[in-house]
């Protein structure tokens, strides 16, 4: 635990009410270790689930002799193998997660420094239920990628990476994702933590779409900053981008309602898009407080 | 096209900047936010452009056309014509502005004056530039130039433009273009300096009729500003008063007042006349565009010269100014008839003996002389007492000396009648020599002769008579069978002169010899019967008396009220003989342009300028001696324009001639003006109509 202490991103004090807590997957996965979490391989070893009947060529020493020896028929038990989470986290380090660095009201809460205190905590709990996990930062490209491991100096490394992120003004949010595939040799659970601010939102679902094939569980976490879905009220606004997206001067009044919908256009189809690829989408409002919806979050997976 | 307010433009566009600039001096400084979604601003702005695409070209062309029609509103745009402000030529030119103050340019239409439009626009053509001289001629019975040459000095004229209005005078224009010309010609520059005359007036019909433009100088360009009313306005108004018969004091004789209507409709006038103590009253009807003379009779109570004033009643016109008029009455006794003759008063039958007894006839004489009949002798004729005379009968007065008959001419001259019985030879000379006394006031239409012995000239009868005209009128339809029985007797001929008044022959003998003749000499009259009345039998006629009546109230004068003088013109008249000599009278009110002066002739009453409508009184000590009035002529009641094709045709000729009329011009103008405001209103409203339709 040494190697979590005194980060800037981990509140181990707060995270203690959630210690008791597994981020469990919905589905089986394919681990590299044996662990807690049940794999899609069924063997000799683990929890007995069924019989099922004998067929040529198959092992042995998996017959169950003695229902052959009251039955005169050949079964074979089934045991369920168990097998650790492999998570990777994927960050969307693009310029439009720096919003919010001028909200007096969230003490400068950025999206992107909520999605760090969001991921640590998460690598530090998956790392604490003796699971896998990987970092993968994605901006213009794969910006950089710790792929899964379990052990205490890995979680510490994908912690400083977390710390050490900055944020790029492109996004190529698929690019990224289609790099980090090539990357991936293991199935397992993939957690997106963006704002899907990408001008080409297809491809970034494309992208995803190639770990949906892989029977990867995708996991998107849409942040969204309370200022973007409503414009702030006032006569007259210079509005700058944060992805060399220019200036545009506008009256908020005049066009409130307008941009209201666009955006509300933008997150339906975002989820839309999640849903269709089947991912679990997940709307997290960075108005909420990240302990909260990380125990929210791990409530229901933890089933 | 042209603007009258070409000025207005640069304003209106600054007015529509202005707006521009006070919004952006306002606009609020826009504050820098970072946002992570400036794509979707971006969106909502470009949808919101596309929904309010046509909201926008609409609101900016509803305020585009408002700013637009208001400058222009304000810029007074002129189509078809030129504003006198912007058809200047360039180049030295000498400008004169001859503006019209008759009294016809103090009628108002509308409310407006037609002095105040022009004033306005005399005031356009008197501004100021570099190369332009101008003067104004302020045109009334006299021109009255403000400068006696060109001056640049607009301001001062300008300035006695404001202090100028209609005066009560008829319009003399040929004096007023004889000034023009002389200012014309005065400039400083040569033959090719441009030379302009700006005529404003109203341009009234009988004033400007016979006008000559042919005086003014090769090359002037003529500019008519008409400043009537666009339709001839309606006034009523007294144009003369007059009397028939003699004023004499407890007599009544008749008043006339001419009224004119020059109206569309029919009108009742009524004219309320005052003199003295009494007040009377005329009443009758005067056709459309018509004259009307309404008549009534007074009865004067005092002897001496009466001022008077009529004045219509109930009469809501054009121009008030002639409503009302001055007159005076010269009110006398019964008149005192001095005959002079050579016959003796006691001789009977006598021709003066019948003649005195028909002058007076109403006269109870008990076996004495009438005292309104002094006889004299030629020879002994008391001078005085023939200048205090009313009228003086000359019968069978013999060889007259010429000293007496140029008393005689004198007499006439200054309105004394002269009845003369000529049957004699010396007759004939005496009338000879007054004629040649007379000269060229005395034109007798026939020339008395002694008639040859041979020839017998009794038994003449009237063959040829004017029975329209005095004495012959009042016997109307019996005067056929009141002249048959008449036989005269003379013993002169007539012989009939050329260049003279064939009319002034009353009666002809059946020998085509003169029987009466009635001429003028200056202000008196002359009657001469062609007859012996001892052997004639007029004396026996009824109609002798009514005849002799007749002749001495038309020698005795039946115009007791005299014409008026033209106000602001000059004049000069004699005063009667009874005034006596000029020292010691004085004029009422006093006029520096009025006095008494001592002629040849006697003394006279000379104006340069006549004073304004009134009575002028001549006074000996508190004695009236003479008075006259001052009127308006009759020709400024008459609103009537002369058409501008008349003006531009018949009497400019072909020369460059530009005509205006003022009244169409405000009337377009406003007309023009209220529709661009009401267009900028109706914009200013249909934008706000888009915004709240597009709000919803």
């Amino acid at each position: 635990m040494t190697a979590t202490a005194g980060r800037r991103f981990l509140d181990l004090r707060a995270l203690a009410t959630l210690s008791r807590m597994r981020f469990a997957p919905r589905h089986r996965i394919e681990g590299s270790y044996s662990g807690k979490h049940q794999s899609h391989a069924k063997s000799g070893s683990g929890e007995f689930v069924d019989y099922r009947e004998y067929v040529a060529g198959e092992d042995l020493r998996r017959l169950d002799w003695k229902v052959l020896a009251r039955t005169g028929r050949a079964y074979v038990r089934l045991y369920q193998e168990e097998t650790n989470l492999v998570c990777t986290l994927v960050i969307d380090a693009s310029g439009s997660m720096r919003f919010g660095a001028n909200d007096s009201r969230r003490d400068g809460g950025t999206k992107l420094k909520y999605v760090q205190f969001l991921a640590s905590s998460l690598a530090h709990l998956i790392g604490c239920q003796q699971d896998q996990v990987g970092l993968a930062v994605v901006s213009d490209g794969l910006a950089s990628f710790l792929p899964p491991g379990g052990t205490s100096g890995h979680v510490a490394r994908v912690l400083d990476a977390v710390e050490s992120m900055e944020t790029v003004p492109v996004t190529r949010l698929g690019n990224g994702i289609r790099e980090l595939y090539q990357r991936l040799s293991q199935r397992g659970v993939l957690v997106v933590m963006s704002d899907f601010l990408d001008e080409d939102l297809e491809d970034a679902f494309r992208a995803i779409r190639l770990f949906r094939h892989r029977q990867f569980e995708v996991i998107l976490l849409h942040i969204i900053h309370p200022d973007e879905e409503r414009l702030p009220s006032g006569t007259a606004f210079r509005f700058a981008g944060l992805e060399n997206d220019g200036m545009v001067d506008a009256s908020t009044a005049e066009i409130h309602d307008l941009y209201s919908q666009q955006f509300e256009t933008h997150v339906a189809t975002v989820r839309s898009l999640a849903l269709g690829t089947g991912c679990e989408y997940r709307r997290v409002s960075t108005a909420i407080p990240y302990l909260q919806t990380l125990g929210s979050f791990l409530v229901e997976r933890s089933g | 096209m042209a603007f009258l307010n070409p000025w207005a433009i640069i304003v209106g566009i600054l007015a529509a900047g202005l707006p521009v600039l006070i919004h952006w001096l306002t606009r609020p400084r826009p504050v820098v936010f970072e946002l992570s979604t400036v794509r979707f601003v971006l969106q909502a702005i470009q949808q919101r452009k596309a929904r309010h695409r046509l909201r926008d070209f609409l609101i900016l062309a509803a305020r585009t056309a408002a700013i637009v029609l208001l400058a222009i509103a304000v810029a007074r745009p002129l189509f078809g014509r030129k504003a006198s402000t912007l058809e200047e030529e360039t180049g030295s030119a000498t400008r004169v502005v001859l503006l019209d103050v008759s009294q016809s340019m103090a009628a108002r239409s509308g409310g407006i004056q037609a002095f105040e439009r022009a004033r306005s626009l005399a005031a356009n053509h008197l501004a100021f530039r570099p190369d332009l001289l101008g003067d104004l001629i302020l045109a009334g019975a006299t021109a009255r130039p403000v400068f006696e040459r060109p001056s640049s000095n607009f301001g001062a004229l300008r300035d006695e433009l404001g202090k100028a209005g209609p005066r009560p005078e008829r319009l003399n224009v040929q004096a007023a273009l004889s000034a023009a010309v002389r200012l014309l010609t005065s400039g400083s520059g040569g033959a090719s300096e441009r030379r302009e005359l700006v005529i404003i007036s109203d341009f009234q019909r009988r004033q400007w009729a016979s006008a000559d433009f042919s005086v003014l100088p090769q090359g002037t360009i003529l500019k008519l500003e008409f400043t009537g009313a666009a339709e001839t306005p309606p006034n009523v108004g007294i144009l003369r008063i007059g009397s028939t018969g003699r004023a004499e004091q407890g007599r009544g004789f008749q008043i006339e007042v001419e009224v004119g209507n020059y109206t569309t409709a029919s009108r009742r006038i009524e004219v309320e006349l005052t003199f003295g103590e009494a007040s009377y009253r005329a009443e009758g009807v005067c056709l459309a565009d018509g004259r009307t003379t309404l008549v009534t009779e007074a009865v004067p109570r005092a002897i001496g010269w009466q001022i008077g004033r009529a004045k219509l009643i109930a009469n809501d016109d054009a121009l008030p100014e002639d409503d009302e008029r001055a007159f005076v009455i010269d009110v006398r006794p019964p008149p005192v008839f001095a005959l002079l003759t050579r016959q003796n008063a006691n001789a009977r039958p006598t021709s003066s003996y019948y003649l005195e007894r028909a002058l007076v006839p109403t006269e109870v004489r008990d076996n004495r002389p009438s005292p309104r009949v002094v006889r004299f002798d030629p020879n002994e004729v008391d001078r005085e007492l023939l200048s205090t005379a009313d009228l003086i009968v000359l019968d069978h007065p013999g060889q007259l000396s010429g000293e007496m008959l140029a008393k005689f001419s004198d007499l006439l001259r200054r309105g004394k009648g002269v009845f003369y019985i000529a049957s004699e030879a010396a007759d004939a000379a005496n009338l000879k020599r007054l004629t040649d006394q007379a000269g060229m006031r005395l034109r007798l239409p026939v020339e008395f002769a002694p008639a040859p012995r041979a020839q017998a000239r009794t038994m003449q009868f009237i063959a040829d008579y004017r029975r329209d005209a005095p004495p012959f009128q009042i016997f109307g339809d019996t005067l056929a069978s009141v002249l048959a029985p008449l036989r005269f007797s003379t013993d002169l001929v007539t012989r009939s002169l050329p260049d003279a008044l064939a009319d002034d022959v009353r009666a002809t003998y059946g020998d085509r010899n003169a029987c009466l003749v009635i001429s003028t000499s200056g202000a008196g009259s002359l009657a001469i019967l062609n007859a012996d009345l001892g052997s004639s039998n007029l004396v026996a006629s009824p109609a002798f008396v009514p005849l002799v009546g007749e002749l001495t109230a038309l020698l005795l004068g039946n115009r007791s009220i005299a014409a008026p003088v033209a106000s602001g013109e000059p004049f000069a008249i004699s005063l009667p003989t009874d005034a006596g000599a000029p020292s010691g009278l004085s004029i009422v009110p006093p006029s520096a342009e009025t006095e008494v002066i001592e002629e040849r002739s006697g003394p006279t009453l000379r104006a340069s300028s006549a004073s304004v409508p009134g009575v002028m009184r001549i006074m000996r000590g508190d004695q009236a001696v003479f008075a006259i009035a001052a009127a308006v002529p009759d020709q400024e009641s008459d609103l009537t324009p002369l058409t501008s094709n008349v003006l531009q045709g018949r009497l400019v000729g072909d020369r460059r001639v530009s005509y205006r009329d003022a009244n169409q011009l405000e009337d377009e103008e406003d007309t023009l003006w209220a529709w661009l405001l009401m267009g900028c209103l109706t914009c200013t409203v249909g934008e706000l109509i888009i915004l709240r339709a597009f709000r919803i």
